[in-house]
């Protein structure tokens, strides 16, 4: 088999989807894959095994495993714009790299040396950009994809994953990207950058002046690179991961809590188990307080309680019932009335025989104390004459005394005078 | 010797052993504040409650229990979030953010996977607008004028907080 550059790249091309379906696979197993699972999809897509071994498109490792070469997981990555998360270390291994080539460089005198450092510097940095490019990128995918929860997993899971991903990735990264922070890689690429930018007119030798140029530029850009990935870390990506993992926990506590009340009521658990919020509690007092009328109700009582027969108070064979109440619709009859009779001699007396000719025609003709002082009180509706009938009605007291004689009461009342002072 | 109290102590006072949260915005909250201390002492030792006073409202913690308030709120609550969840929402912010229609309210519980659950709390009787205004006396929501729409007041993060609780506890035995 003739294998060249040009028949691997055929290859991929013609079996773009099998190649893509390889890297999901491989990824998920940090990049190892088992021989039988591998086999499973080159039948599914049908791809020759043989091929893919010579191709060296995978490599075979020990118990029946293969691998993925990591020069096919780079090239992959980015061809399917999806990389893999090491851990946070394998990131901030750069900002030292980039700390110490730099530190190196300070103290080099060697022309020689000082051209190679300065080209693994500016090789170190551009990976360390592609890094953290990428790293940015997935992190965002994955999180709106959590967001969107396209895989189903519980909100429980989810909560975990964005706690997960906040603490060992989001953060971190973001810690080195930093501006703030003394030791990121932002304030290492500032130091390099102002080295840089004195060296490429200061250095003795024209090539190397030229290769600080390049290393100036080139750290200038990727501090440019670095201050927009901090930017979409800290404003979009960690804003995100946060509402997802407080969202996510909020919602997990919200169906636990609906569960254990659905627990409670099928007997599968306590009430008292049943897990409350600390404010609610009842913090209104029961305090047992005693009325004024406390004494004289307590003895009324008391005297009822030591009769020896028990009593109940039933009405006469030939007893009516008084249902006589100044209701709104009585009191405006004697409003009305009273207008009508106006002027009024002795009002008094006006309500007496008033009363007397409203029950001189009904089975009681009970005029008592309560209904006289109820016809009474419209002494004192000045304002509701005034505003009823637009009278301001005038009051003379006259010295002259008046009996009236109640069913309940004698009275010795003042002669009123009633008139119409204004109209 | 002659008993002085924080201005508007009556009112402080009453609204707290209410049930009622003390919001910022509201007269009585900068008394308490600056009278913290005094605040603090005064309903420990006449009553055994703890005053909690945060940045954007005060209220009373007791240890008692049983109160069937707090169980209908937290399943209303929970009711909600997990059907505005369902509509695509972002929980926290809706609440924190939006306005609130009753009926809305009612025909989301009504309608509910868990409107098993909301028949247990027993309402129907009652009717979930005589439940709105009593969040309302409290000071958890706020019911406008015409008494039909609502919204959260900062008193609503207590739920938040709680569910996170239950979650970080399920988390935890889980993981064990």
């Amino acid at each position: 088999m003739n294998i060249n550059g040009k028949s691997i790249l055929g290859f991929l091309h013609r079996n773009y989807d099998f190649v893509h379906r390889l890297f999901s696979i491989a990824k998920q197993t940090n990049f190892f894959i088992k021989e039988e699972t591998l086999k499973d999809v080159c039948r599914e897509f049908g791809v020759s095994f043989d091929t893919l071994k010579e191709y060296r498109i995978v490599r075979e490792q020990c118990n029946n495993e293969y691998n993925l070469p990591s020069v096919y997981e780079k090239f992959l990555s980015h061809l399917f714009s999806d990389f893999s998360m090491p851990l946070h270390e394998s990131v901030d291994k750069y900002r030292v790299s980039i700390a110490n080539y730099y530190t190196l460089l300070l103290q080099e005198k060697e022309h020689n040396k000082v051209n190679d450092l300065i080209n693994s510097l500016v090789s170190e940095i551009e990976e360390f950009s592609e890094i953290i490019e990428n790293r940015t990128q997935q992190l965002l995918k994955e999180t709106r994809e959590l967001k969107s929860n396209l895989f189903q997993i519980d909100y429980l899971e989810k909560a975990r994953k964005a706690s997960y991903w906040i603490e060992n990735y989001i953060i971190p990264l973001n810690d080195i990207l930093e501006r703030e922070n003394p030791h990121s890689v932002y304030q290492e690429l500032t130091r390099i950058s102002d080295f840089a930018s004195r060296q490429q007119y200061e250095y003795p030798r024209f090539e190397i002046r030229n290769q600080f140029t390049t290393l100036y530029i080139h750290s200038k850009s990727i501090i440019d690179e670095v201050l927009k990935n901090s930017a979409i870390i800290s404003k979009e990506l960690l804003p995100l991961a946060e509402r997802i993992k407080s969202e996510s926990q909020i919602l997990t506590g919200a169906i636990a809590y609906l569960e254990d009340i659905r627990q409670v009521a099928l007997g599968l658990k306590k009430t008292e188990e049943l897990p409350q919020i600390a404010f609610f509690e009842n913090t209104r007092l029961n305090h047992t307080l005693y009325s004024e009328s406390f004494g004289q109700d307590a003895k009324f009582l008391w005297e009822r309680l030591q009769e020896d027969e028990s009593f109940v108070l039933k009405p006469t064979e030939n007893e009516v019932f008084d249902t006589w109440f100044f209701d709104l619709e009585t009191k405006n009859h004697y409003k009305k009335k009273l207008i009508q009779d106006l002027p009024i001699d002795n009002f008094f007396q006006w309500c007496y025989t008033s009363l007397q000719t409203e029950f001189q025609e009904t089975a009681t003709q009970n005029i008592n104390t309560e209904k006289f002082f109820a016809v009474s009180s419209l002494l004192f509706l000045d304002e509701e004459f005034e505003k009823d009938f637009q009278i301001e009605l005038d009051t003379v007291f006259e010295p002259e005394k008046v009996e009236i004689r109640l069913t309940d009461l004698i009275l010795e009342v003042p002669k009123i005078h009633l008139k119409t002072l204004r109209k | 010797m002659t008993f002085e109290t924080p201005k508007n102590h009556y009112e402080i006072v009453n609204d707290l052993l209410k049930g009622k949260f003390i919001l910022w915005n509201e007269v009585y909250f900068d008394t308490l504040t600056k009278e913290q201390d005094f605040y603090k002492a005064f309903f420990k030792e006449s009553f055994g409650y703890e005053l909690v006073l945060r940045k954007e409202f005060a209220y009373l913690l007791s240890k008692s229990t049983g109160e069937e308030f707090s169980k209908r709120f937290t399943v209303i609550l929970s009711i909600l979030c997990y059907e505005w969840n369902l509509q695509g929402r972002d929980i926290k912010d809706r609440i924190e953010n939006g306005s609130f229609s009753v009926f809305e309210i009612q025909t989301l519980l009504d309608n509910s996977t868990y409107s098993d659950i909301f028949k247990l709390i027993k309402l129907k009787e009652e009717g979930i607008e005589k439940f709105l205004k009593e969040l309302d006396q409290r000071n958890i929501i706020k019911l406008d004028n015409s008494k039909e729409t609502f919204e959260f007041t900062k008193a609503v993060d207590l739920f938040f907080e709680f569910a996170k609780e239950i979650a970080e506890s399920k988390l935890v035995s889980a993981e064990q």
